[in-house]
């Protein structure tokens, strides 16, 4: 005689049913993520501090740092050049209004006693 | 607002991962369980999925997802385990022992000799089962859990069952299908 097959399926139901995880499953999960985070932080400070332990990785990173400061000083070098320049040229611009100015009233002067 | 939804879904999601376990232990544990055999090896790889869910509850969208997320994570964690370990099926199906004396249905003993029987099974045919009789899934679901079309599932729940009725029937003797036919 063959065996139904709900009575089969019925049989697979009750044999796979939900199984209760072992006591303080859910405590050990939280644990583990906890664990994970701690460990993840320190990977990230470890993977930096691995990062410039390499040699060759200080020297690129000391010829970075060279060229950042050179960069600075060159860019405020450039600042204070123009700054002068500027500085300069409104001097001469105020010496050459002055001048004519003066040249203005020295011909004013000579004309008026000719006159 | 389908945004604004989404944010609070994503929100409530990270807020309760210690009530996500405390909802789906029983569900993971057990897929892993009735798959692997093996309570200790069961509960690291549920362990696992929980541990990987932590980190991606971000991403995922709804109780739906979540729940969706978990079955298929511990099927294709625990099929990969077992692939790993090398543990698949001590006993092949045909030569499982077959017990010395006839049982009856409901019987405790029938339900582990068909856990065995089912443990015997290869690890596709094997995940399908439990999905399906463990978490009442239908076909289209489980094809969706596990990636595969849903005839490839069909074929697989035909042919284990198909298995599992001979072995069945074969070791614990006429008893069983006198009172299943009742």
């Amino acid at each position: 005689m063959r065996m139904p097959d709900e009575h089969l399926e019925n049989e697979l139901r009750h044999a796979l049913r939900l199984e209760a995880p072992p006591p303080g499953f859910a405590e050990r999960v939280f644990e583990r993520v906890a664990r994970e985070r701690t460990r993840s932080a320190e990977r990230g400070w470890k993977n930096w501090r691995r990062f410039f332990a390499t040699p060759a990785l200080r020297w690129v990173a000391a010829g970075a740092l060279c060229l950042v400061a050179v960069g600075a000083y060159e860019v405020r070098e450039r600042e204070q050049r123009l700054a002068g320049e500027e500085a300069k040229r409104k001097v001469m611009l105020a010496l050459r209004i002055t001048s004519a100015k003066m040249q203005h009233a020295e011909n004013r002067a000579v004309n008026g006693r000719d006159e | 607002m389908a945004d604004t939804l989404r944010a609070e879904a994503l929100v409530a999601c990270s807020m309760d991962f210690e009530e996500l376990v405390r909802e789906h232990q029983a569900m993971v544990f057990s897929l892993a369980y009735h798959f692997l055999q093996d309570r200790a090896t069961a509960e690291e790889v549920a362990q696992d999925v929980f541990v990987q869910l932590h980190s991606r509850l971000g991403r995922l969208e709804s109780p739906e997802h979540v729940k969706f997320w978990l079955r298929r994570t511990i099927s294709h964690r625990s099929i990969d385990y077992l692939r790993r370990r090398k543990l698949r099926a001590e006993t092949a199906l045909e030569d499982a022992p077959e017990p010395v004396t006839p049982v009856a249905a409901g019987d405790p003993m029938l339900s582990r000799r068909l856990r065995q029987l089912v443990a015997s099974l290869p690890e596709r045919a094997r995940m399908i089962v439990v999905l399906r009789y463990q978490e009442d899934m239908e076909l289209a679901e489980i094809a969706k859990t596990m990636a595969i079309p849903v005839n490839t599932v069909r074929s697989h729940l035909h042919r284990s069952l198909a298995l599992l009725r001979e072995k069945v029937q074969r070791t614990l003797g006429s008893g069983i299908v006198a009172q299943g036919t009742k």
